[in-house]
């Protein structure tokens, strides 16, 4: 034992635990005396019991363990002196073998055998804890052989609570161990537990769904384990080959997500994902997220070997059998959740090779031929809830920068530079050096009617609030700050460029070539947009219905005139979708509903398009944001689609009166929402508190509640919108005369709730217009910071 | 595939470049920064300052209302002349350094060391002037702040850019091809239609009081290259002898900034003979570095 004589730790050891430190009186020589007693006392009990017939007695085992617990507390003494003296009641646990009598004895004691396990398990535990270079306790034989016989004859058991909690502690202590002094692991191959087998892991392999702190320490201690593995081959061919973690663990994926309320009961016309808040409020979530976090840790820091077979269990055993068919089943409201969910888990996973097995999933993986990406492309048209969590999950997704992602959505129609005319080709990778295209852009924003004031009473009131909001507005107002936009727009198109430092391809018309990348028209291709173009349509005429209940169609109305228009897009559908892809084009399609959409539906949109428009690869850059380049007929360019827009919106708000005013109540509902969003984001927990009068009644959530009427049947209220809520706080407070004026009323009810349809109608495209406005000075931010942060190499000289 | 990154807009070290005139090796490897990080982005007074994007809502702002785009003239401007200054960069035309002004983008300050030519070892300073409506205004200007005796340069320091560029054709011209006039003009003397009509004639019938003439602005300005910045400009190319104390660290990083490879991060698995999504093969996993 002189590995603990001379132990230099010994003197470290000194200084700890001041308040529960001994007796300083207490004496090492007694105190050995004392602990060779009590362990005479205890073998002549087990003694007794292995030489008898009758087994033990409840009073046996009772004496048994006092008697442990006393050796116990005097090797503590022991072992915290860190003294000069000798390690003498360890050395003489030691000699004596005292840990493998304990466990002899153990098998024997039947129906108390949990007992004696119990105080086995805290001996290890005490041990380690306390003993000075505890790694050097584990080439300890009489220590070691124990402790695996010990641990081997708890597999496949079931503990009481007491119990799992020491063994799972136990394992913990000794993974923490082994991370330290990896050296050791292969004193934990032997033969006593089996050929090749890893005991310490397969007993923490059952707790690992497991809720609470257990759950918590044996996930620890597996992900522990998983990182050993990136270093020892014995122990990764033992956890990918041996092991059934890799299938618990996808398994267990899927059945967390089989508990997942299954329809949310959205309230909130805003709402299109999840926030951190609605995440807390539903526990079979956070639940579920936690559980694929691991699985994303897991990734990180195992061996390749183990890595690539959790991979492929997630795929076959959760992605493919679980996460596929919740995304093509026809219940819409269930397509939302599912959808939002999917949504949620690409943003909560982070490692590549996870990532690359959820993002081939929706992108490669066919159900009855069709695949995952074509169903979420179709469900782009409409104006329902589906489309709105669909946005949003494409914009996670392209947030992702993924190469294959946009290949798939963009890329691979742009390559073929088909959409492009033959000429202009060569022009693809033109610079605007002098700034024409945002010049353009800007150029496009909507002309406010001047003309016929009218001077009824309603209209004076109205003036004393332009005045009084458009004071509010110069002070917390974005709106018109082109350096904001700017700093913006710099900032994202960097954080693109950066995220596709890894990309293949330079997609610029030249690489790759364009005959490489011919696409030819499918059957399903064509069959998809036939389909999605119907829904489009019938979503486009409902859309308008809903906002004329009297269903009295005016025809003379310029919303009316997408309808017109659409038709000749269904004649040629599949032309445009072979040309510019259907991603592309069911997005710009969707933009010239612009001003029948819901704000919060522009929203989306827009910041999608905006997304794309971030990325600096000539094809894409120059479909959106290239105003002279010379497009095939077939192909919608984002400068059509803009200027018919403004044409529209002119020519509608012309029509009415007091358009300024609104105008101007649309820009504060705009600028309120935004500082309610910052606001919210700053403070995530108490929104917007500390720069409103907090409400007096706080008003209650008006968010979306969540009902998870298939689970429980019991509805929850959630937050998800809370900000709305807070919204109105905030208009009400700092905008106290807007209270009055119904106008504001849309932030809160929705403009459904106004019983004028047609104002409501006007409402909508009012908002639409300043919508429009601010994100052409997006766009013309982007295309201005496009030239800027591209590097102009001049031509050689001639 | 290489590709460059985005500029880096950093205003930090182009204000106090100081720096011998003895080594000139030296010299230049601390001018470097002055081509990298000058910032042409904030120099617009019309501009209102680029605000941190965290604190987009604690600014104030102008009046609400849809504009014309008239107003964005300033932006277009300048965003009109950043691409030209990129354009300047990436020539990297030897022994030129160009910096634009703090205080506006339509004046750049520059200092060039002429390598060889009768003026070898000459450093002149000089600033461009942009017309106001670059880039329709005409053919910038440029002026020398250096006394240099020179057919194409007149004794008030105007160079004779009109001989090279008659007429500015914004989709021909460009301000790095200006820059590049002007220090071929150093190398190779053209007295034809001359601004210094004395230089010229020399030139052509005294060559050797001509180039005694060369050496005596060479070493005047050498002389007065300390001189202290005639502007305000934190901008404005100033210098100061090598000084180990101060140069020696801010040398080794330029140094060190020229070694760092770029690493290259993203998610991608498309083989680089292929346009097919995931079609890198399952050996090569993972391509993601962090």
């Amino acid at each position: 034992m002189n590995w603990l004589r001379n132990s230099p730790i010994r003197v470290s050891l000194r200084g700890r635990g001041t308040t529960s430190s001994p007796p300083k009186e207490c004496d090492p020589a007694a105190c050995f005396d004392s602990f060779k007693h009590h362990w005479q006392q205890a073998q002549n009990i087990i003694n007794k019991i292995q030489g008898g017939t009758e087994g033990a007695t409840q009073d046996d085992i009772l004496s048994v363990v006092n008697n442990l617990d006393q050796m116990q507390t005097l090797l503590v003494l022991e072992l915290k002196r860190g003294g000069r003296e000798e390690r003498a009641c360890l050395d003489f646990l030691l000699s004596q073998s005292i840990l493998d009598q304990l466990l002899t004895s153990s098998s024997l004691t039947g129906l108390y055998s949990n007992i004696l396990r119990l105080e086995q398990l805290k001996v290890y535990e005490m041990l380690l804890t306390h003993a000075p270079q505890q790694q050097l306790l584990l080439t300890q034989e009489p220590f070691l052989r124990p402790l695996l016989r010990l641990l081997t004859s708890c597999i496949n058991e079931c503990f009481p609570a007491d119990i799992e909690k020491r063994l799972i502690l136990l394992l913990n202590q000794l993974c923490v161990c082994l991370t330290h002094n990896p050296e050791y692991l292969d004193l934990f191959f032997t033969e006593s537990t089996g050929p090749g087998r890893f005991v310490i892991f397969s007993l923490l392999v059952p707790y690992v769904h497991r809720e609470g702190g257990v759950g918590h320490q044996a996930r620890d201690a597996m992900l522990l384990c998983m990182g050993l593995s990136k270093k020892n081959e014995a122990l990764a061919s033992y956890i990918a080959d041996k092991s059934n973690v890799c299938p618990v663990l996808a398994t267990g994926l899927s059945g967390l997500y089989s508990r997942l309320p299954r329809k949310l009961l959205i309230e909130s016309e805003e709402w299109h994902c999840f926030t951190p808040d609605d995440v807390i409020e539903l526990p079979e979530l956070t639940h579920f997220l936690a559980s694929l976090e691991f699985c994303n840790a897991v990734v990180q820091v195992a061996h390749p070997l183990v890595q690539a077979q959790m991979l492929e269990f997630v795929h076959h055993g959760f992605l493919v059998p679980v996460v596929g068919p919740a995304l093509l089943q026809n219940m819409v409201e269930e397509l939302v959740t599912s959808t939002a969910y999917l949504e949620l888990f690409l943003r909560s996973i982070s490692e590549p090779g996870l990532l690359k097995v959820f993002l081939r999933f929706i992108v490669v993986d066919h159900y009855d031929g069709e695949r995952v990406i074509d169903k979420l492309i179709s469900r782009l048209a409409g104006k329902t809830q589906l489309c709105m969590v669909t946005i949003s999950l494409f914009n996670t997704l392209i947030g992702l920068h993924c190469e294959d992602v946009m290949l798939e959505l963009v890329f691979k129609y742009l390559t073929c530079c088909s959409h492009v005319m033959l000429s202009q080709r060569k022009r693809i990778k033109d610079m605007d050096v002098y700034c024409r295209s945002a010049e353009r852009l800007l150029a496009l924003s909507v002309a406010v009617p001047r003309r016929r004031k009218t001077n009824s009473s309603s209209s004076s009131s109205g003036g004393s609030l332009s005045s009084q909001s458009s004071q509010s507005l110069r002070h917390v107002s974005l709106h018109g700050d082109f350096g904001a936009y700017l700093a913006t727009a710099r900032a994202s198109i960097a954080a693109t460029w950066l995220a596709c430092g890894a990309w293949t391809h330079a997609y610029d018309g030249e690489s790759p070539p364009p005959r490489a990348a011919l696409v030819l028209p499918t059957d399903s291709n064509r069959n998809l947009a036939q389909k999605a173009t119907e829904e489009s349509l019938a979503s486009v005429s409902s859309g308008y219905h809903s906002l004329q209940p009297d269903s009295e169609v005016r025809e003379d109305s310029p919303l009316v005139t997408n309808r017109s228009s659409a038709p000749s897009f269904h004649s040629t559908p599949d032309i445009a979708w072979i040309v510019s892809g259907p991603f592309l084009d069911l997005l710009l399609r969707q933009l010239e509903n612009m001003m029948t959409n819901s704000v919060y539906l522009n929203l989306q949109l827009t910041g999608l398009i905006s997304r794309l428009a971030a990325f600096s690869q000539p094809l894409l850059l120059s479909l959106l944001l290239n105003h002279s380049l010379v497009f095939q007929p077939s192909v919608r360019s984002l400068f059509q689609v803009l200027g018919s827009l403004k044409q529209r919106l002119d020519a509608y708000l012309n029509m009415h009166d007091n358009v300024e005013e609104l105008l101007l109540e649309a820009r504060l509902f705009l600028v309120c929402r935004e500082e309610t969003l910052a606001n919210a984001k700053r403070h995530p927990h108490e929104p917007a508190a500390s720069t409103y009068a907090p409400s007096t009644n706080g008003t209650s959530r008006r968010g979306t509640s969540i009902a998870d009427s298939s689970f429980k049947g019991e509805a929850k209220r959630l937050s998800i919108s809370s900000a709305l809520s807070v919204l109105k706080r905030a208009t009400q407070g700092a905008f106290s005369p807007v209270r009055e004026q119904p106008a504001i009323e849309y932030s809160v009810n929705g403009f459904r709730l106004a019983k004028r349809a047609e104002n409501s109608e006007l409402k909508n495209v009012v908002l639409c217009a300043v919508l429009f406005d601010e994100w052409l000075k997006e766009l013309a931010a982007l295309a201005l910071e496009h030239v800027a942060s591209h590097q102009a190499v001049p031509p050689p000289e001639k | 595939m290489p590709r460059s990154p985005p500029k880096r807009l950093a205003h930090s070290l182009a204000m106090d470049s100081s720096f011998s005139p003895i080594e000139e090796e030296e010299l230049e490897a601390v001018a470097e920064p002055l081509k990298r990080q000058g910032s042409i982005r904030k120099v617009l007074p019309a501009t209102p300052g680029v605000p941190d994007p965290a604190k987009l809502v604690e600014r104030t702002n102008s009046l609400p209302g849809i504009r014309s785009t008239s107003q964005y003239g300033p932006y277009f401007t300048e965003y009109s002349l950043i691409p030209e200054y990129n354009m300047l960069q990436g020539c990297a035309i030897p022994g030129v350094y160009c910096v634009p002004a703090a205080n506006t983008p339509l004046m750049w300050f520059g200092v060039i060391f002429v390598r060889q030519g009768p003026y070898v070892g000459g450093v002149f300073r000089f600033n461009i002037v942009i017309p106001e409506n670059f880039p329709d205004g005409g053919c910038p200007k440029v002026e020398f702040q250096s006394k240099l005796f020179h057919p194409q340069i007149s004794p008030e320091g105007d160079f004779n850019i009109g001989r090279g560029f008659s007429e500015w054709n914004k989709n021909m011209h460009h301000i790095w091809q200006v820059v590049d006039y002007v220090r071929k003009s150093f190398l190779k003397i053209d007295p034809g239609q001359p601004v210094n009509e004395e230089a010229a004639k020399m030139y052509k019938m005294n060559h050797e009081k001509f180039m005694a003439e060369a050496k005596k602005c060479v070493s005047l300005s050498i002389q007065r290259i300390y001189d202290l910045s005639p502007t305000d400009d934190p901008h404005y190319i100033s210098f100061e002898p090598f000084d180990s104390k101060t140069h020696e660290s801010l040398r080794e990083k330029i140094y060190s900034q020229e070694s760092s490879s770029e690493d290259s991060r993203g998610l991608s698995w498309v083989a680089s003979n292929s346009t097919k999504p995931f079609s890198v093969p399952i050996s090569g996993v993972i391509q993601n570095s962090s």
